[in-house]
């Protein structure tokens, strides 16, 4: 009699357990997952931002090698940066305004870093993968294509 | 049947322990790309450009001095033709002997550097041979160039006798530089005594604008094109600002009987075809065919950097 007292309470007290571990497990799981996506959306936002950065400065260095000609120039400066950024594949793309900005958008996770420009010779816009980058003076605007085009 | 119970919480606590450790499976990716961030910041330049630019200063500072050795000691033959064609070869040699050195002196460090001559633009040196700035007839208002000059460097007058300067509200030395339509001038003044040098310049917009230096030994030295008086730099001595960059310009000097010392200018371009020295009228005292400047190509390449640039060298022209 008191084994069907437990019997029953045994049954009830799986499907309460089991209910409580899943709630518990999915609970963790969820609140570790946002936890993760929350950093690695730091840490690439912090990379892409150092990424162009970088380029930037390459641009810049091209520009004022050009500034520095008192005729004809010619430069070209490759570049390689990371492929990806946390896993994060991304593509870099150069706007061409009054002030150039170089914009790089993550493919993964929507993270995008604009990274302003100061030069005094014309740049040509332009949208390059991430990997090599050729960085080229053409005798009229500064252009960026990848290494292997 | 207790048992059994442990064992179902042994399991459950088995998947939370999964579920953890997938986590920081993932977090260590992630503090790894962070922990390369970093490192990534930190970086210098791969790419050496600036080298590329400190060497294009030296091959500059180079050329300089082999233009001006060459102007000083290799202009001789019997025509403005001859002796601009001598300097040309001169310093055309020069430049290839040191592109010889640093080429060798780069290669070793694995740079490619390379420098050629690639022309010459001629031009005359104008000067004065005695102390006093009047022209070979002895004019105190006369021209020094004609009207088809369109650069002017190394423009130096050292006075040698402060105290002949007449003061600026009555005749003092004037430089007009005209180009027809609008007009440069530099006046020269001093005091009574002689221990105080003024400067007053006039640009064509008709900004007035001075200078002043206390002398001591009664002589001063002003650079006209690279802007100083006393060694000092002075911002109103902008060589014929205001004028059109285009336009020629015609020089002459007014009162230089108010003045003594030495002056000298080089100006240009000077076509050889057109004969000797058709923009210098022949009243200066003496006149001599040089080189006004030269240009050279510059090439540095590394394996990540390709720069080729013309390199104008002309000592003592007026930075714009």
């Amino acid at each position: 009699m008191i084994d069907d007292d437990r019997g029953v309470s045994q049954t009830l007290g799986y499907v309460l357990s089991i209910a409580i571990a899943t709630l518990l497990v999915t609970g963790l799981l969820i609140s570790g997952g946002n936890f993760i996506d929350a950093q690695q959306e730091r840490v690439v936002r912090s990379e892409l931002r150092v990424v162009g950065q970088r380029l930037a400065a390459d641009i810049e260095h091209v520009d004022r090698l050009v500034v520095a000609s008192d005729g004809d120039t010619t430069v070209r400066l490759t570049q390689t940066l990371p492929g990806s950024a946390v896993g994060d594949q991304y593509d870099l793309k150069l706007t061409a305004e009054q002030t150039p900005e170089l914009v790089l958008t993550s493919r993964g996770g929507d993270v995008e870093v604009t990274i302003p420009i100061s030069n005094q010779t014309s740049v040509a816009a332009a949208e390059v993968d991430s990997g090599t980058i050729v960085i080229k003076y053409d005798g009229t605007d500064i252009t960026l294509t990848n290494a292997d085009e | 049947m207790a048992r059994l119970s442990d064992a179902d919480r042994g399991q459950i606590l088995l998947v939370a322990a999964f579920a953890l450790a997938v986590t920081f499976v993932a977090l260590s990716v992630i503090v790894n790309g962070a922990i390369y961030t970093q490192n990534l910041a930190t970086r210098g330049e791969t790419a050496s450009s600036g080298d590329a630019l400190h060497y294009r200063a030296q091959v500059e500072e180079s050329v300089e001095r082999l233009l001006e050795y060459a102007n000083e000691h290799n202009n001789t033959g019997t025509s403005p033709t001859d002796r601009w064609g001598n300097v040309r070869s001169n310093v055309s040699a020069a430049v290839n002997g040191t592109d010889d050195v640093i080429a060798r002196q780069q290669a070793v460090h694995g740079r490619a550097v390379n420098v050629s001559f690639v022309g010459q633009t001629n031009g005359t040196l104008i000067t004065n041979s005695t102390s006093t700035f009047e022209n070979t007839t002895g004019a105190a208002n006369w021209t020094v160039t004609n009207d088809d000059v369109n650069l002017t460097r190394a423009f130096d007058i050292n006075v040698t006798d402060t105290d002949a300067l007449e003061d600026l509200s009555s005749d003092p030395f004037v430089v007009n530089v005209t180009t027809g339509a609008d007009r440069w001038r530099l006046f020269v003044g001093g005091n009574s005594t002689g221990e105080n040098v003024t400067i007053k310049t006039i640009d064509a917009d008709g900004e007035v604008d001075t200078c002043s230096q206390i002398v001591t030994d009664d002589q001063v030295t002003i650079n006209v094109t690279t802007g100083k008086l006393g060694g000092r730099p002075c911002p109103a001595l902008d060589f014929g600002e205001g004028l059109s960059d285009s336009d020629p310009y015609t020089i002459v000097f007014n009162n230089s009987n108010n003045i003594e010392g030495a002056y000298s200018l080089v100006i240009g371009p000077e076509d050889e075809g057109a004969g000797a020295d058709s923009s210098v009228p022949n009243f200066a005292t003496s006149v001599q065919d040089v080189a006004y400047s030269v240009t050279v190509h510059y090439t540095y390449e590394t394996p990540l950097l390709l720069y080729e640039a013309d390199i104008r060298v002309a000592p003592g022209e007026p930075d714009d």
